[in-house]
């Protein structure tokens, strides 16, 4: 059975080359563009791994993180943190939300996928 | 006279190695001991007075260049230099050494340092910058993420063999868009950051551009008072500050309301009013039968022929948004961010309709003292809205009479505040604040 994924990205063109990428490897893909409702769609996916965006309409990556990991069912579950806002103290604020990983746009293909793989392995 | 033992020594013995005497020769020519000479160089011995002037006289030396040291300015920028980065005085100490012994080096490190804290000023002014001018963070993070889909999607042209005819044409057809999306939004940029450049008032936001069409008017419409609304229309659409047409915009809603003022107030009748009881905007409402946010506005883009002194005009919405800033020397009013908690314009949207009356003073570096008369008005609402809009405003005059009150201590911004202990501070100076 495929590792699922969650992106949450509000830019089409991204979320088509993160899609292909992650496909490729053989995870289940699947998008969300708003921050608004992302938590309903993470809870009731229940996704193997998300990447979140920080600019989401609706609300921001942090503080979509920040609600995520006071449901328990969510404590653990792995989230990376893909953002142009790379600025030491958003790396600082993700840490202290709680996120396994913090990668700052722009980024390589393959270090995405290997961060991925990392946080779920097979 | 007691000298600086710590660095007569080195300098002795550094002219005499230069001179390529002994310190046997050197001793016998002023009559010491060897041994004494010996302790003179290593900083265990004082010496002055007759010593002194036989060992520079022995040495070719100017006594007074031997005693203070050709290098003591050097030293103090140095150990200046050393005490912000050094570890501790006892190494601050050896600067004296370093000094006397490698001038040249000594030099090339007080330059790096003063370039080192030029470059620190500049990535505080940058970091501030960036924080807090809104329309440069949007932007550098649309360029970001726009060369990352373009990145990543010619990663996956270039790396994947593949690929199938109908992900290759989509994949060319993104990266088309992206590159032109990234062509308009560097472009933009260079023009926000060109003009922010070269110009006092830099042209990035709708609310820029006003600005610096009320600037380039020196805040003054005088000439403008008989226009009629399509008069000001193809005036504002002429104006070069004015460039998009959000801009255009506000700057019809501006032209209207001074219109408006302009009818209930004008001219000639306001400055003969202010003849009679100066600028009191509480005062001149009530005689000139109009309501105070009219006088203040009518006050503020007054001539300075007019009205005899500069006068300020701050106004803001019920969030605190600052949306009318008419500087005047000596009360900054900050450009980006927020402003100063303590600005009763604040405390006036709390109560309405409530004149406030205070004396202030500034505390920038060219900070003045100011009376200021700030309130609040609740603009009727022609529809259903739960919430009235809000619009606090605050005149500021330059107060003559600054010695003879206790004034309240404002600044621009927290960031560039230099007082401390401040109730109202939200976040750390760049100014060396160590609150907060």
């Amino acid at each position: 059975m495929s590792k699922t994924v969650l992106l949450i990205e509000d830019e089409p063109n991204i979320i088509e080359a993160i899609s292909f990428i992650l496909s490729r490897d053989g995870w289940s893909v699947a998008t969300h563009s708003n921050g608004h409702d992302a938590n309903d769609v993470i809870l009731r996916r229940k996704p193997d791994l998300v990447i979140l965006d920080v600019m989401l309409p609706g609300k921001s990556g942090f503080d979509i993180l920040r609600e995520l990991r006071q449901h328990p069912q969510a404590q653990d579950l792995p989230v990376l943190i893909l953002t142009a806002r790379g600025q030491t103290k958003d790396r600082e604020l993700a840490e202290t939300l709680g996120v396994s990983r913090f990668m700052t746009k722009p980024f390589s293909n393959s270090d995405v996928l290997a961060v991925a793989n990392e946080l779920v392995p097979q | 006279m007691a000298l600086d033992a710590g660095s007569i020594g080195v300098r002795l013995r550094e002219r005499r190695v230069a001179v390529g005497l002994k310190q046997a020769e050197l001793a016998e020519m002023v009559g010491i001991s060897a041994s004494y000479l010996n302790l003179i160089e290593h900083n265990r011995r004082r010496i002055a007075g007759k010593l002194l002037i036989n060992l520079a006289m022995a040495l070719d030396i100017d006594p007074a260049t031997l005693s203070e040291g050709a290098h003591s300015s050097l030293v103090g920028r140095l150990k200046e230099c050393a005490s912000d980065h050094g570890p501790d005085g006892q190494n601050t100490d050896r600067a004296i050494d370093f000094a006397t012994r490698f001038p040249q080096w000594a030099e090339l490190m007080i330059v790096m340092d003063r370039k080192l804290r030029q470059m620190e000023q500049t990535v505080d002014v940058l970091n501030d910058r960036l924080s807090h001018d809104p329309h440069l963070a949007t932007s550098l993070h649309e360029v970001l993420t726009t060369v990352t889909a373009i990145r990543s999607t010619s990663s996956i042209l270039a790396d994947t063999d593949d690929i199938t005819p109908e992900w290759r044409n989509r994949f060319y057809r993104n990266l088309n868009e992206d590159s032109r999306r990234l062509t308009e939004g560097a472009q933009a940029l260079v023009s926000y950051l060109d003009a922010s450049s070269h110009d006092t008032v830099s042209i990035g936001t709708p609310w820029d551009e006003l600005d610096a069409f009320w600037a380039a008017h020196g805040y003054c419409f005088d000439a403008f008072d008989h226009f009629s609304g399509d008069d000001w229309q193809a005036y504002i659409t002429a104006s070069p500050e004015l460039v998009s047409a959000q801009a255009q915009s506000l700057a019809a809603d501006f032209a209207d309301r001074y219109r408006r003022d302009v009818a209930r107030v004008p001219k000639q009748n306001l400055v003969d009013a202010v003849a009679v009881c100066g600028f009191d905007a509480i005062h001149l409402a009530q005689i000139l039968h109009c309501d105070i946010p009219t006088v203040m506005r009518r006050l503020a883009f007054l001539s300075t022929q007019d009205s005899g002194t500069e006068i300020g005009l701050a106004c803001c919405d019920a969030s605190g948004s600052l949306i009318i800033r008419k500087p005047v020397a000596g009360f900054h009013i900050p450009r980006f961010g927020s402003a100063c908690a303590l600005w009763p314009l604040f405390a006036a949207i709390g109560r309405p309709m409530a004149p406030i009356s205070m004396v202030l003073r500034h505390t920038g570096r060219e900070g003045g003292t100011f009376e200021t008369i700030s309130y609040a008005e609740v603009e009727p609402a022609y529809d259903t809205t739960p919430y009235p809009m809000t619009r606090s405003y605050m005149l500021i005059i330059p107060y003559q009479d600054s010695e003879s009150t206790d004034p309240l201590r404002v600044g621009a911004a927290c960031r560039v505040c230099a007082r401390n202990a401040c109730p109202a501070r939200r976040e750390r100076s760049i100014l060396g604040h160590q609150g907060l």
